[in-house]
């Protein structure tokens, strides 16, 4: 009783904005704190960083809590970076409840403890933001990697600025990913929270909202939708069990709280934070009263050899709406490993996407240093599928897609893989969960998931159609393969019979010399798509060519670094030229 | 009695101070050990040192760092080291006991460190994103990739660089092995210019220390080539190969003719005729055929070091008519050094 008082107190001194969204907001961070601080049982249930932040910040009995702490930092079980921003984190937060031995034992900690920076987006944000506050909170100090105080603070500041200046000038490289959005959303809480300098705190929260509309905009009660740089294949075939649910839950609501998974816990630290998002973000993650498209521009991930170019472009393209969403990206090899290139997700957590189970030494080496020769043995230590045959996300070279609205077309030129190349097939999960699954007399796979409809047809391959515990995996032979995937919903079509009599009607024309579709679907426009770089759409051709952020609730130019929100004649500019924030027009 | 005693106890010691003196140390450099997760809590890698020929390893500093390749400063002793690893360019002062990262967030993955020969304080190094050099022994670096940029080249592999050799005969010469061939520059990387095996990814590249014309690169799968000429014109030398995958050479310091290389499940391969033809062979190596670095004793040249792939060190006494485990089992050794 007296830990939910000490919570509610917390809550209360932290309300600074309006009324309507704060309290459901501060209910469900409520509801989170009150979860890590009660429910989680000490001796029984396993604890991280996150968890001892919730209850030593909350307990009265901290005692109690130190030994937990002591085992921890003695073996966190976790990679230097996670660990030095966790550790940073737990000190920032609970440092009033800590006995000064182990303020002492923390600082020490930095001193002695080497961190490795690791080699990816998140890995490095997490590694510059521990070092920033750590430095800035023991200044004249000389650290673990014999850099002072001000070297260490310098260097990370200058990270961070550089990262911030990159990814609202170029977009992100590690982008949309509903595992890692839970290592940048909540690093950068604690920078919002913590950092002194004016300047950096606004970026920090700049950042935040950057990155949660990013989300925003492709969020579905509870799911990430479309595509993601790095996915995990477990959370690919159930997105609602990926990390950003929990970040989805706290600022966007829409959806039940699940700490199953330990890698949520990292919730906490946004839940103790001050910052608190604008209420036009959590309006665009949450209204989907009418359809709409919404294109971004992003980077691949540092090509170190076999690229023309360091950091190509990824063009992304989502079709919203209050039943399903489908997303896509222009498919070929844009991360390593985990890529998911397109599907469709409905608004009960369904999915539904194809992947080329393609792997290579060249892929691999593209964006590791090590030996090409070993490196698919070394990435199958820690991935375990990434040879495959059978796995749920990748990347493929021979990928392409064009999607326009909710028609989409993939196809797949696997005559063009090399010798020493292996599977010659793509698989496709439609899951076990669909209300309907048939396969019509013209060649359409279709089926049904509450008001949202789906039809895929395959051209130019051969199919075996597999029932799995979780899904119907369709496995399709070819050298040139293409699906056309269709997309609506009971707002589009009415009936499902309707839907399911429109495909029937579409007209397709699969030049397969060629390798070129055109199709004319249900919604009545053509698309012609051709494998070696054709899109047109209604006899125009389809450019990809657009902004960071193209679409009705954003627009953000190549290299402008601003990026201006809009919701019903709302706007918000994020200025990082300038590190403002403007917001003009009320909500209509 | 006593002062007997005495005298018989700073014998002692002298005798051991000065036969630790003559010995020479092995540095192994370990990339990683068994499965590695980048964000995860990993076992120990970094720099391990033996002072026994191999029967007993220290390790020092860092322990998960995805450590590369060390430079061991010239007439230093083993007291000043670099090196090289994910985090960037670490070093050391007082013999591998502790270690200052003295590059920043520029610097990363970094593949290769070199010493200047006519300058200790001239360092270069070789990184996924091309070459950085600094002239105040590592506390700054400038980036020097005018003339393998991707914008230059065409192709992110230019600056893709796992070796630098300094032109002995000409100090000012420096080559660089990239992912996108062999460059040259001439006025200690200033600039680059494509000198030869344009689109080949190099390994390793390495000059001999019996005739500075003399060069050997290893390729990622076109063997091995030879230049006698500085490196104006190469041939392949891939008679006796078992694969087309070379990740290190080494020479025989006292034998021009002998010299050994070896890369992925090649086991080891030894010329005896100056590099021209190879024999292979994985007996004692426990299948552990592939191979990443080789260091021959400078003295006694019998005495021949490899790290593997997985499988630790290997050390033989006989000029590698056998082999014995040395330790590090499971390890990645990325690199091994006799100094």
């Amino acid at each position: 009783m007296r830990r939910v008082f000490l919570i509610f107190v917390f809550l209360i001194q932290s309300l600074n904005q309006s009324e309507s969204f704060t309290s459901e907001f501060e209910l469900r961070r409520e509801k989170i704190l009150k979860f890590y601080v009660d429910s989680v049982q000490l001796g029984k249930d396993k604890v991280d960083f996150f968890i001892l932040t919730a209850k030593i910040k909350f307990s009265k009995e901290v005692k109690i809590l130190l030994p937990y702490l002591d085992s921890l930092i003695q073996n966190p079980g976790i990679g230097d970076m996670f660990f030095a921003y966790q550790l940073i984190g737990l000190y920032l937060h609970c440092k009033e409840n800590l006995p000064f031995e182990y303020r002492d034992k923390i600082k020490n900690v930095f001193k002695t403890r080497t961190i490795y920076r690791g080699d990816t987006e998140n890995h490095w944000l997490m590694y510059y933001v521990a070092w920033y506050l750590i430095s800035q909170e023991w200044e004249n100090e000389i650290w673990s990697n014999l850099k002072t105080s001000s070297e260490n603070f310098r260097e990370a500041s200058e990270y961070i600025n550089y990262w911030v200046d990159g990814t609202t000038s170029f977009g992100q490289m590690e982008f949309d990913s509903p595992t890692y959005i839970i290592t940048f959303v909540p690093p950068l809480c604690l920078l919002y929270d913590f950092a002194q300098d004016t300047l950096m705190k606004k970026m920090a929260q700049m950042m935040l909202e950057y990155i949660l509309f990013d989300y925003a905009v492709e969020y579905l009660k509870g799911c990430y939708c479309g595509a993601h740089s790095r996915d995990y294949p477990e959370l690919a075939v159930n997105p609602i069990q990926a990390q950003s649910q929990a970040i989805g839950y706290l600022y966007f609501g829409e959806t039940e709280f699940d700490p199953r998974s330990m890698r949520k816990n990292a919730v906490i630290f946004c839940a103790l934070s001050k910052f608190k998002l604008p209420d036009v973000i959590r309006y665009i993650a949450t209204d989907r009263q009418f359809p709409y498209e919404h294109k971004e521009r992003k980077r691949v991930r540092n090509v170190i050899r076999y690229g023309r170019e360091r950091n190509p472009a990824v063009y992304k393209y989502t079709y919203m709406t209050r039943n399903y969403c489908v997303g896509s990206l222009q498919g070929g090899i844009l991360q390593p490993i985990q890529q998911h290139s397109w599907d469709i997700t409905f608004s009960n957590g369904l999915t539904i996407f194809s992947v080329h189970p393609y792997f290579s030494e060249i892929e691999l080496g593209m964006f590791f240093p090590e030996e090409v020769k070993i490196l698919p043995e070394l990435v199958d230590r820690a991935h375990k599928v990434y040879r495959s045959p059978d796995k749920w996300t990748s990347s493929s070279p021979y990928e392409r897609i064009f999607q326009y609205r909710g028609s989409l077309i993939v196809l797949y030129g696997l005559f063009e893989m090399v010798e020493g190349e292996k599977y010659r097939h793509v698989n496709i999960f439609i899951p076990r969960g669909v209300d309907r699954f048939e396969i019509d007399t013209v060649g359409w796979v279709i089926g049904k998931v509450e008001n949202g409809y789906f039809g895929i047809r395959v051209l130019g391959g051969v199919y075996e159609l597999k029932l799995e515990e979780t899904c119907y995996r369709f496995r399709v032979y070819g050298d040139k393969i293409c699906l056309i995937i269709e997309v609506g919903d009971s707002d589009e079509f009415g009936d499902f019979d309707r839907f399911r009599e429109g495909l029937k009607s579409s007209e397709v024309d699969f030049d397969f010399d060629i390798f070129e579709v055109r199709y004319k679907g249900i919604r009545g426009f053509e698309m012609r798509f051709g494998y070696f770089g054709s899109r047109y759409v209604d006899g125009v051709e389809y450019k990809l060519n657009w902004g960071l952020f193209d679409g009705r609730f954003a627009r953000s130019d190549l290299k402008s670094k601003v990026i201006e929100i809009n919701y019903k004649g709302k706007k918000r500019v994020l200025n990082f030229n300038k590190l403002t924030i403007e917001e003009t027009q009320a909500i209509q | 009695m006593r002062g007997f005693k005495f005298l018989f106890l700073l014998f002692c010691i002298l005798l051991n101070y000065s036969t630790a003196l003559s010995e020479r140390k092995i540095y192994a450099v370990v990339l990683i050990s068994g499965k590695m997760i980048v964000g995860a809590d990993n076992s120990l890698s970094g720099l391990f040192i033996s002072s026994d020929d191999g029967n007993f390893w220290i390790h020092k500093g860092w322990g998960n760092i995805k450590a590369t390749s060390i430079a061991i400063e010239p007439n230093s002793k083993g007291e000043v080291l670099y090196l090289t690893a994910g985090n960037g360019v670490l070093k050391s002062t007082d013999r591998g006991e502790t270690w200052r990262i003295m590059t920043d967030w520029r610097v990363t993955e970094v593949l290769r460190v070199v010493i200047h020969p006519e300058n200790k304080n001239e360092i270069f190094i070789a990184t996924p994103y091309g070459v950085f050099k600094s002239v105040d022994s590592g506390w700054s670096w400038e980036e020097k990739n005018d003339g393998i940029k991707p914008e230059e080249t065409g192709t992110t592999s230019s600056t893709f660089v796992s070796s630098i050799v300094i032109d002995r005969g000409n100090p000012s010469r420096i080559l660089i092995g990239t992912e996108d061939g062999i460059y040259e520059s001439l006025n200690r990387g200033e600039r680059w210019k494509a000198l030869a095996l344009k689109g080949i990814g190099i390994r390793v590249l390495v000059q001999s220390p019996h005739n500075s014309d003399v060069l050997f690169a290893g390729t990622e799968s076109d063997g091995i080539f030879k230049s006698s000429d500085g490196g104006k014109s190469w041939k392949k030398v891939n008679d006796g190969l078992t694969s087309l995958t070379i990740y290190t050479i080494a020479f025989d310091p006292k034998n021009d003719k002998v010299i050994y290389s070896a890369g992925f499940k090649t086991g080891i391969c030894v010329s005896n005729d100056g590099g021209e033809t190879w024999k292979c062979s994985e007996k004692g190596l426990d299948g552990f055929n592939s191979i990443h670095s080789i260091a021959v004793h400078p003295d006694k040249p019998n005495f021949i070091v490899i790290g593997t792939i997985d499988g630790g060190v290997f050390i033989s006494a006989d000029g590698g008519k056998t082999w014995r485990h040395s330790g590090l089992k499971g390890a990645i050794v990325w690199t091994v050094h006799i100094e």
